[in-house]
């Protein structure tokens, strides 16, 4: 991880005289790939080279060349996408297919090129749209060479190239990225789980920085792996200037990115004067400030509509207060910069925060600005509150798991700063049941249900009870319950307005709970919440462990025995596992009539060493095994 | 007039209105622009369908056609009104409209919401935006300001178009319960369309004749340098005027195992049959079968592209290596079936017709469901086998129309063969489907033999598809259990199998499978066969090894049988069902179990052994078990399904069916030891 201004390459300069790369008549056959390139690969990159030459601080081109021979069906390289936007133009995309021995079977052009609205599903518009070139062939090995030129302008420009170098079950023969840009703009870079240094040259105002790579094997994907940012080689670069539709900006420090953003957003907050007074009357009796912000949360859920219209800098820079406040709805940002604007109006300070919501394949670092975020929040800094503006229902100040424990932007009058929102800990995600199971003695059982949940255990629940019908509810359960042909006789899904909690409430029929055999009865003792899920064994793990969330569940299963029977083993007493990262208890207690379910298992968030994935998956091994403990009865004999 | 009702299998109504009934069109319109009724604005819930998020307060077309620039056009004009009744209903806010960039366009659009105090916002032309999806397809698409609960929002648009062909269809059933919904047309006596009507009856269905100037284009005289000047004539035409119009619709919901809902919702379409313009010819549109058959095998597009030489020249360059050895055309087309069938990828599009000529798609190792069978075709046909393309409308595509030579009804295309004397079918599509077994999506019922001479519909009856498992059971004192299992996989499941070989070599997928049930499991000394001969059933046989397959519990050892059970849970979980289930083939899953009596044990119990059939022959599902000797007891556990189509009436027979099943299929054999 390092960052390095331009001129410290300036006297490396004649490194960069080596041969150039050479691009022209050279075959590929695949007979040519050593053995070590192909051991678990599906496909090797032969050639791959992404040059950026950047004329100014607006706009730049891309050529891109890659050569890639498939191995075999589960490759699918066998196709290139190419995103751009209104702001940029694709100048030439093509292909050429060759077979195993090199030789050129076609040449793939124009009319074999689709082009699609790169519809993200929740946006009203956006202006994205996508290109994409497929080359099928049947004869495994082929080959395929890919090239295209673009002209890149706004967002498109001013995301410089994040080079991913390598896929999992991919090896690469080389690879290379330049980069060119004027001798004033600086560059920024950070080299990911490689190590490389760029050749840098200079010539007639421009420098030109240069990584190449050669010989990579194919790297197996691993469950619970850490995400490919900390396992694949990559390159990610930034400019220390660029300019977007005039506005200019510089991505030198995240102070100077958020300054940047700062003045997207500036000018942008002013509310209508009826609709000020109505936010000062709302506030009026408030007694704190975080009543005040409840309060106007809860303005901005009933009032306000989430929909997204992504155009240009729109993707930026968010709509005014004003908009939002005649047409009722906006974005994450407009909503976000909304309610920055009520809070505004009675004197409460709030900041809009940049952040990467859902999995969190790289997390941003103090030393390497860029922006990797795809989501707008707010923060309230002296009430180190947080507010998530497109939910209507979420209590204020929870902002969902998705937006929970990570690095993050704040967008302050003085620039950027990175901050770090609340982690949902296993202990705040939780989920507490308790459910009577009467069973009769022909296997047939009736059931009622209590569940407690919070954290992130519980938005499920909350965005059903808020989202679906009655029977789209009911739908819901039977899909995710695990109970085998179930009749619900009743069914209650609350959220609590206030906390991140809710209940689920079911009353239920089950014909054949319990299996009848002659005059045994097998009653499994955990159908409700088995745990599933087993990773595969793995011989030789090569990465560490990961998990980036917690939970806990406590169930409490209590079963009402039918009479004239009797227990005719005792299950397996109690079992107690506890590791740092996650622990299980169970145990079964009989009394006369009466057996008693209790189960505890808690996950925490950790990172282990690959030595230790055996032990982490014989763990769940006995998890599973102890979930699917039956109690045996058998008849009394009388 | 009064339809029949309809059956809940949504038989497909068509019918031509012909009646002359009164006042069509003089009715005033009913519903005008931003009055929207006191009791329909202050509307909080609706009380037949509390559930409803949105609702459809009134949807109004009307149809008529334009000549006024001598270019044949229809006009719809479109005004809808809907109801937001909960926050879950704001998605109804969103609206796109599609369109075809090329001979279609939209006029006097306008759209406002209207909230329950009566306010009005219109929304700004700058929030409309014009998104193209493909070459010649586009939407208009916006939301509407100001959104909340009990708001009204309505809009309006005129779209015109030139694809007079087929109108566009109109729905009068949405996900959304519809309160009204009105279509009128117009059409002058000239154009004679078919109307197919399906999925509910009609509350107002009024048709009318009348006789209206009709403005027409004329060439009126050239001027001295030879340009025509255009004219107008008024030209005096019987008109047909239609209104239909449904009320109290309610909501359309999706269910599982249906064919396309689109088969049950309530909808009307219109196909143009014939044009006859006054003093001219009549001008068949659609013709019949035997017609558009001819016409289709001489269509650039389709015939051409199996019959032109060029392009059975080109497959049979790529084949001639594959058939050298081959001495009948039987065997041939077989070859040549297999041989296409490994190198030829489906691009995932349904089309019945050639977007790219075969040659180039050959060439492509890839093409369109229709450009691959009519690339079959070519080479069936160079190789002097008798063959027809079969059209087919895919279970997505919706329920086919005997009754009119409609072609848009169709989506994809198979190939029908002579084969020794035998209809064989192909399907192309997959590499490791065989002849005989179309793909299951072209599984609706029937199809269409597109033969000049003989043009026919055909029922498509998949074959029983075969999974037969035999296991060899060993248990040990500590509950581990070593089984010796043999497989044979037929029909849809040797594709299935073939499929997953095809992707991993090693199989890992058995191992894996496996432990998903134990997780412990391992596998060993696998071997397969039937890979790479499509024609040959899948065969597997391995060892499982389960280190506490059984449960030893004091003096009892508790086994379950049905290591791998067919099902993991009842594929109907659900209690009731509004539409019928529909399974795409008939199958028989057989597994028999040989388990050794471990040593120093005896049988305490055994489950019961159960046979329960469906009526009329539908299924069977039967768990036997017995004793083979004083050492073994062998279990039985096979379920076959034949019917396939199950009225929502007999939906419960059919779940309880399934429930019996996976009961038994949980069910124990306890042995206990011996002192």
């Amino acid at each position: 991880m390092r960052q390095l201004m331009a001129f410290l390459y300036k006297t490396l300069a004649l490194l960069a005289l080596l041969a150039p790369w050479a691009l022209t008549a050279q075959t590929y056959p695949a007979f040519t790939i050593p053995d070590s390139l192909r051991a678990g690969a599906n496909e090797v990159v032969r050639e791959e080279s992404m040059e950026f030459v950047a004329q100014s601080d607006k706009e730049g081109v891309i050529t891109y060349r890659k050569v890639v021979t498939l191995l075999n069906n589960n490759s699918e390289a066998d196709q290139v996408v190419v995103f751009y936007d209104a702001d940029t133009k694709v100048r030439r995309l093509e292909a050429h297919l060759y077979d195993a021995f090199g030789q050129e079977v076609r040449k793939v052009g124009k009319n074999e090129i689709k082009d699609y609205a790169a519809v993200d599903g929740f946006s009203i518009y956006q202006d994205d749209r996508y290109k994409l070139l497929e080359v099928h062939h049947s004869q495994y090995p082929y080959t395929v060479a890919f090239e295209y030129e673009m002209t890149v302008r706004g967002l498109y420009f001013v995301t410089f190239p994040n080079w991913a170098i390598q896929d999992y079950a991919q090896s690469v023969e080389r690879a290379r990225l330049s980069i060119t840009l004027p001798t004033d703009i600086a560059l920024y870079y950070q080299v990911l789980n490689i190590n490389l240094e760029p050749q840098v040259q200079e010539a007639a105002g421009a420098t030109t920085y240069n990584w190449s790579v050669r010989g990579l094997k194919a790297v197996e994907q691993e469950p619970f792996s850490p995400s490919d940012y900390e396992i694949l080689p990559r390159v990610i670069t930034a400019p220390g200037r660029f300019n977007i539709e005039g506005n200019e900006g510089s991505m030198s420090s995240w102070q100077a990115y958020g300054a940047f953003v700062n003045r997207l957003y500036q000018g942008r907050d002013q509310l209508p004067p009826t609709l000020a007074a109505e936010v000062r009357a709302l506030t009026a009796d408030a007694t704190s400030n975080s009543e005040k912000i409840a309060r106007l949360y809860r303005y901005l859920q009933r009032n306000m509509r989430y929909v997204s219209v992504q155009l240009g800098i729109g993707g930026w820079q968010p709509f005014d207060a004003t908009y939002v406040a005649e047409n009722k709805y906006g974005d994450c940002k407009a909503l976000s910069n909304f309610m920055k604007a009520l809070l505004r109006e009675v004197g409460i300070t709030a900041y809009p925060v940049l952040i990467k919501n859902g999995a969190l394949p790289y997390e941003v670092q103090e030393d390497f600005t860029r922006p990797f975020f795809n989501h707008v929040i707010l923060c309230v800094p002296d009430e180190d509150t947080w507010l998530e503006c497109t939910s209507t229902n979420l209590p204020p100040g929870y902002i969902g798991a998705g937006n929970c424990g990570r690095n993050v932007l704040l967008v302050t009058e003085e620039g950027g700063k990175l901050a770090h929102t609340p982690a949902l800990r296993a202990e705040d995600n939780r989920a507490i049941s308790r459910t009577e199971i009467k069973v009769n003695a022909d296997g047939s059982a009736s059931a009622r249900s209590v569940l407690q949940a919070s954290g992130a255990e519980h938005e499920g629940y909350r965005s059903a009870a808020a989202w679906l019908s009655r029977e789209d509810l009911e739908k819901w359960f039977m899909k995710e319950s695990s109970l085998p042909s179930l009749h619900l006789e009743s069914l209650q899904v609350n959220a609590n307005p206030d906390k991140p909690e809710a209940t689920l409430e079911w009353q239920g029929k089950m014909p054949r709970y319990a299996s009848r055999a002659g005059k045994r009865l097998f009653i499994p003792l955990n159908l409700l919440n088995p745990f599933e899920g087993l990773p595969k064994k793995m011989d030789n793990r090569r990465f560490p462990v990961v998990v980036q969330s917690g939970f806990t569940h406590i169930d409490t299963i209590i079963l009402d025995l039918p009479h004239d029977f009797q227990v005719e083993s005792q299950p397996e007493g109690a079992i107690e596992l506890n590791e740092e990262y996650a622990s299980y208890q169970a145990k079964v207690v009989l009394e006369p009539g009466k057996a008693t379910f209790i189960r505890r298992f808690q996950r925490r968030p950790f990172r282990l060493p690959a030595e230790q994935y055996e032990a982490f998956r014989s763990f769940l091994a006995q998890v599973s095994k102890a979930d699917k403990t039956m109690l045996v009865l058998v008849e009394k004999k009388t | 007039m009064k339809l029949s009702p309809l059956s809940m299998a949504g038989a497909l109504m068509a019918l031509l209105f012909l009646l002359f009934s009164s006042d069509a069109q003089a009715q005033k319109e009913p519903i005008k622009w931003g009055k929207v009724p006191a009791e329909e604005l202050k509307m909080a819930t609706y009380e037949a369908d509390t559930s409803a998020a949105a609702l459809v307060l009134a949807d109004y077309g009307n149809i008529y056609f334009d000549l006024g620039d001598g270019k044949l056009k229809y006009v719809l004009e479109h005004h809808r009104r809907i109801k937001i009744l909960k926050r879950s209903g704001f998605d109804y806010g969103d609206v796109s409209i599609g369109y075809y960039e090329d001979g279609e366009k939209i006029t006097g659009f306008k759209a406002h919401t209207i909230t329950p105090n009566g306010e009005t916002f219109d929304l700004d032309k700058s929030d409309i935006f014009e998104e193209k999806v493909s070459d010649d397809w586009a939407r208009m698409k916006f939301t509407f300001p100001r959104l909340e609960e009990g708001a009204v929002l309505e809009y309006q648009y005129n779209l015109t178009s030139e694809y007079y062909f087929s109108l566009r269809e109109w729905y009068f059933q949405r996900e959304i319960p519809t309160l009204y919904s009105e279509l009128r047309l117009k059409i002058p006596e000239w154009y004679d369309y078919i109307f197919l009507n399906q999925g509910r009856n009609y509350d107002v269905s009024e048709t009318d004749q009348r006789t209206e100037s009709i403005r027409v284009p004329n060439v009126v005289q050239s001027d001295a340098f030879g340009n025509q000047q255009r004219g107008i004539d008024l030209v005096q035409a019987r008109v047909n005027a239609y209104r239909f119009a449904m009320k109290d619709v309610p909501a359309m919901k999706e269910e599982s195992y249906v064919t396309t809902m689109d088969d049950y919702l309530a909808r009307l379409r219109f196909q143009l049959r014939s044009v006859q313009y006054p003093g001219s010819g009549y001008n068949p549109v659609l013709s019949d079968w035997p017609t558009v058959a001819k016409e289709l095998m001489e269509h650039e597009h389709f015939g051409q592209q199996f019959t032109k030489s060029r392009f059975q020249r080109a497959v049979m360059e790529e084949l001639e290596p594959v058939l050298a050895g081959a001495a009948t055309k039987a065997e041939k087309a077989k070859l040549a079936y297999a041989h296409l069938a490994k190198i030829m990828e489906w691009d995932e599009d349904y089309s019945f017709l050639a977007g790219e000529d075969v040659d180039d798609c050959l060439k492509r190792r890839k093409g369109s469901s229709g450009e691959l069978n009519l690339l079959l075709l070519a080479a069936l046909t160079a190789l002097d086998v008798e063959c027809y393309p079969l059209l087919v409308s895919t279970r997505g595509h919706g329920k086919m129309l005997e009754l009119y030579p409609i072609l848009n009804q169709f989506n994809h295309v198979a190939v029908i063969a002579d084969i020794d004397g035998q209809a064989q079918l192909f399907d192309l599509g997959s590499h490791a489907r065989p002849a005989g077994i179309p793909r299951t999506s072209s599984l609706n019922g029937m199809g269409w033999i597109v033969n000049p001479a003989n043009p026919q519909w055909i029922e498509l009856t998949p074959p029983m598809s075969k999974s037969a498992r035999m296991f060899k059971i060993a248990i040990d004192g500590q509950g581990a259990v070593h089984s010796e299992v043999q497989e044979k996989h037929e029909g849809y499941y040797a594709v299935s199998y073939r499929q997953q070989i095809l992707d991993d070599k090693e199989c890992a997928f058995v191992r894996e499978d496996w432990q998903k049930h134990f997780p412990d499991t391992e596998v060993q000394s696998l071997s397969f066969k039937g890979a790479t001969d499509l024609s040959e059933p899948v065969s597997l046989s391995f060892q499982a090894d389960v280190p506490a397959g059984a449960q030893v519990v004091g003096d009892f050892i508790y086994f379950n049988p049905i290591l791998m059970p067919d099902f993991e849970e009842n594929p109907f979980k659900l209690q009731t069902r509004d539409y019928p289930v529909d399974i795409n083939y008939p199958f028989d899953l057989n597994n028999i179990f040989f388990v050794d009596i471990p040593e120093g044990y005896a049988v305490e119990e055994v489950p019961e052994s159960v046979k329960i059939t469906l009526p009329n022959e539908g299924g069977k599902f039967e768990y036997l078990i017995s004793e083979m000797g004083p050492d073994k007891l062998r279990v039985i556990c096979r379920l076959t399904l034949r019917q396939l189509h199950f009225e929502p009436a007999d939906y419960p027979t059919i779940k309880n069916f399934f429930d019996i099943l996976l009961e038994k299929q949980n069910e124990q054999i306890v042995f206990k030891k011996q002192i």
